[in-house]
């Protein structure tokens, strides 16, 4: 029988990234995620990782950048003001094609904000916030058993395209105690990396660099990293659809807000309304066709953030002007309800009616 | 003809012993041309690194980090694995590498608005924490690849693009002396000046850069070479003008010496 | 030459013009000054440095020490 333990997201963030071949973790304490640096100061030496408090954000990416490059699987945390301190190191990661797993616990912003949880990263998130043409997956978990399961395949991801990932968690989730199972430690032996910063020995010398002042070649090698990217596109596109079958109202939500929005659709069903949930496991590489299709027999659609309103977008750019689309959050690290999300929902119906 | 080569080439000269190359190109430099302005210390600290390489038969366990300046291009000159950083985040780049790899031999390579502007955390952490890392200070007192703007190191008086009626004291601090400020960290343990303004400077340069070197290789800890380099261009000077600047001006003010060593 | 001194003069110096960047580091501290800027141009635009009295050098390599640009070999 599968044992389930009861953690917090943070802890389960840590712990499955242990599990997944993890052995470097650099960080700086920022709230709410400092169970992490926590966990993983206590975790690592236990298996024989490595644990740095990094002297800033912008150290700890840059560390993480190091390990990388000589083959390591490294990983940081941070929550949004870090990550955006983080920003140059993102880009440069991916400039220089190296993995690594990058996870923000989202709270209120902009600025300093609050300490409570908030979506309004995604553009950040999925948009880029460094500079250049690049993606990285963003992978965004709704329960803690789904934070240690995409937080396990982050790591695979990441070396599978030579490219950073990104999870994005929240205050909630990773301050709440679910019970979840935990994986198996991954495999010992990863695939070799011949690419990596090992010493030239028997070998031509290997080159880290991001540098091209050749603009034709800097050209060419951004179409390489856009084959990379599409390929993302086809191959790591996440979705889950709850009550989409006979829907007028389709409900788009990823992360905790998605289980707001998920009581939100049960208790409306029960009450005989046609509403479904559409949750984007993945905000990068988004469900663009699936959203579209998935909406193909809907009257409207009604995205929830906790933002001003930034995955809406997505949302138009899937349907492409086909069916209204309607938003409703909460910022600052304020919560919707259950009972909030329903009333949005009964006010579109009756405006469809 | 005249055969260049490694070591121990011979040529026949008529009615007499065969020479050999006495001093050449170490093998750890890749055969060419540099970018470097001319009179620039880069070329001549790229070199004795490369010699010291050899010399300590470490290049395939190294891995050399470039930083952002006109030093950058460190990987089209050195014959070892190289990685690019970005600007002021070399010593963290160092310490993600020497962790995961302890086995491996790391330097950063870093000119003064790395090390001392953008990468002044970096540094004092790296050295706080003692990294068995071994840093080379490029120190011209310039923004050499961005047109020569002042930095944490120019002089007072000194005119730069950013500092046309010289730098003062007042307004831009005064010219920062980074081994002396790292000196009282216990996890430093190598800490040396050098300067290039003459052949007997160079040598010390070099046998600085060996010890700081053998320093890593042998556990000590931290260690950190920082070597007064001319700039012609920016110092508006002829190349052997920059020799002499740096005697004059630089060395009362940056002087010269091993600052720490391990006991 | 007595036969002392053809003995010491058993030493060369090879200098690749076209790397040579003008800096005079080699001419200014050839202990036997006996390197000099040549009169034509290299491929740079530049007067290059030359050695001028091979018989006087000792292969000492001060300058293939001070130059930047490798471009001087030293055989002896």
């Amino acid at each position: 029988m599968t044992k389930k333990v009861l953690m917090c997201g943070n802890d389960a963030m840590s712990e499955a990234a242990v599990r997944a071949g993890c052995r470097f973790y650099f960080g700086y304490p920022i709230t709410p995620q400092n169970e992490v640096a926590a966990y993983m100061s206590r975790r690592m030496p236990e298996v024989g990782g490595t644990f740095i408090q990094a002297e800033s954000e912008i150290a700890a990416i840059n560390m993480v950048f190091g390990a990388a490059a000589v083959g390591a699987r490294a990983m940081t945390s941070s929550s949004s003001p870090g990550i955006s301190l983080k920003q140059e190191g993102i880009s440069y990661l991916c400039g220089c094609e190296l993995p690594a797993v990058i996870a923000n616990v989202v709270r209120g912003g902009p600025g300093l904000g609050s300490i409570g949880p908030s979506q309004a990263d995604y553009f950040q998130a999925t948009r880029g916030g460094g500079h250049g043409d690049y993606r990285t997956i963003a992978l965004a978990p709704s329960t803690v058993q789904e934070v240690v399961d995409l937080t396990y395949i982050s790591f695979e991801l990441a070396d599978k395209y030579r490219n950073p990932v990104l999870i994005l968690s929240d205050g909630i989730l990773g301050q709440m105690m679910e019970p979840a199972v935990l994986p198996d430690f991954a495999d010992g032996d990863q695939p070799p990396k011949e690419w990596t910063l090992t010493g030239a020995k028997s070998r031509s010398p290997n080159v880290i660099r991001s540098l091209y002042l050749d603009v034709d070649l800097l050209e060419k090698f951004n179409f390489k990293l856009q084959e990379k990217f599409q390929q993302m596109e086809r191959e790591e596109t996440r979705f889950e659809e709850v009550n989409m079958s006979d829907t007028q109202v389709v409900v788009v939500a990823y992360g905790s807000v998605a289980r707001i929005c998920r009581s939100a659709v049960r208790r409306l069903r029960e009450a005989g309304e046609k509403v479904g949930l559409f949750r984007p496991i993945t905000v990068w590489p988004f469900p663009y066709e699936a959203l579209a299709r998935a909406a193909e027999k809907a009257r409207v659609l009604l995205a929830v953030e906790m933002s001003m309103g930034q995955m809406v977008e997505d949302v138009r750019l899937a349907v492409a002007g086909s069916k209204p689309v309607s938003f409703f959050g909460r910022v600052g690290g304020c919560v919707m309800t259950v009972e909030e999300v329903v009333r949005e929902v009964k006010k579109l119906l009756e405006e469809a009616a | 003809m005249m055969e260049k080569g490694k070591s121990r080439q011979t040529r026949e000269q008529s009615g007499s012993s065969a020479m050999r190359e006495v001093f050449g190109k170490p093998s750890s430099l890749k055969d060419v041309p540099t970018h470097f302005c001319s009179g620039c210390g880069h070329g001549i600290v790229h070199r004795i690194i490369a010699e010291v390489v050899d010399e300590l038969g470490i290049r395939e366990r190294l891995v050399g980090i470039s930083p952002v300046g006109c030093a950058v291009l460190g990987y089209e000159y050195w014959d070892f694995d190289v990685s690019e950083a970005a600007h002021g985040r070399t010593p963290a780049v160092a310490t993600g590498m020497k962790r995961a790899r302890p086995d491996l031999i790391i330097f950063t390579y870093q000119g003064d608005g790395d090390l001392a502007a953008i990468g002044t955390a970096e540094l004092i952490h790296v050295a706080n924490r003692g990294e068995n890392i071994t840093v080379i200070f490029v120190n011209n007192g310039v923004y050499g690849m961005t047109g020569g703007q002042m930095a944490p190191t120019t002089l007072e008086g000194q005119i730069t693009a950013t500092t046309p009626a010289g730098r003062t004291l007042e307004g831009c601090g005064a010219p920062l002396k980074i081994p002396e400020m790292i000196a009282p960290f216990p996890g430093t343990k190598y800490l040396a000046r050098t300067a290039l303004n003459n052949p007997k400077n160079i040598i010390t340069a070099k046998r600085s850069i060996k010890k700081a070197f053998q320093c890593q290789i042998d556990n000590i800890g931290f260690s950190l070479v920082e070597i007064l380099s001319p700039c012609p261009t920016y110092w508006r000077v002829s190349p052997l003008d920059a020799l002499k600047w740096i005697k004059e001006k630089m060395m009362p003010y940056f002087p010269l010496g091993e600052i720490k060593t391990p006991n | 030459m007595n036969k002392a001194e053809r003995l010491i003069a058993m030493a060369k110096v090879v200098i690749r013009k076209d790397r040579c960047k003008a800096c005079r580091f080699c001419v200014d501290f050839c202990p036997k000054q006996i390197l000099a800027m040549s009169d034509d141009l290299n491929v740079r635009g530049v007067h290059y440095a030359c050695l001028v009295d091979e018989e006087k050098c000792t292969g000492c390599a001060v300058c293939g020490l001070v130059c930047p640009d490798v471009a001087i070999e030293v055989y002896k």
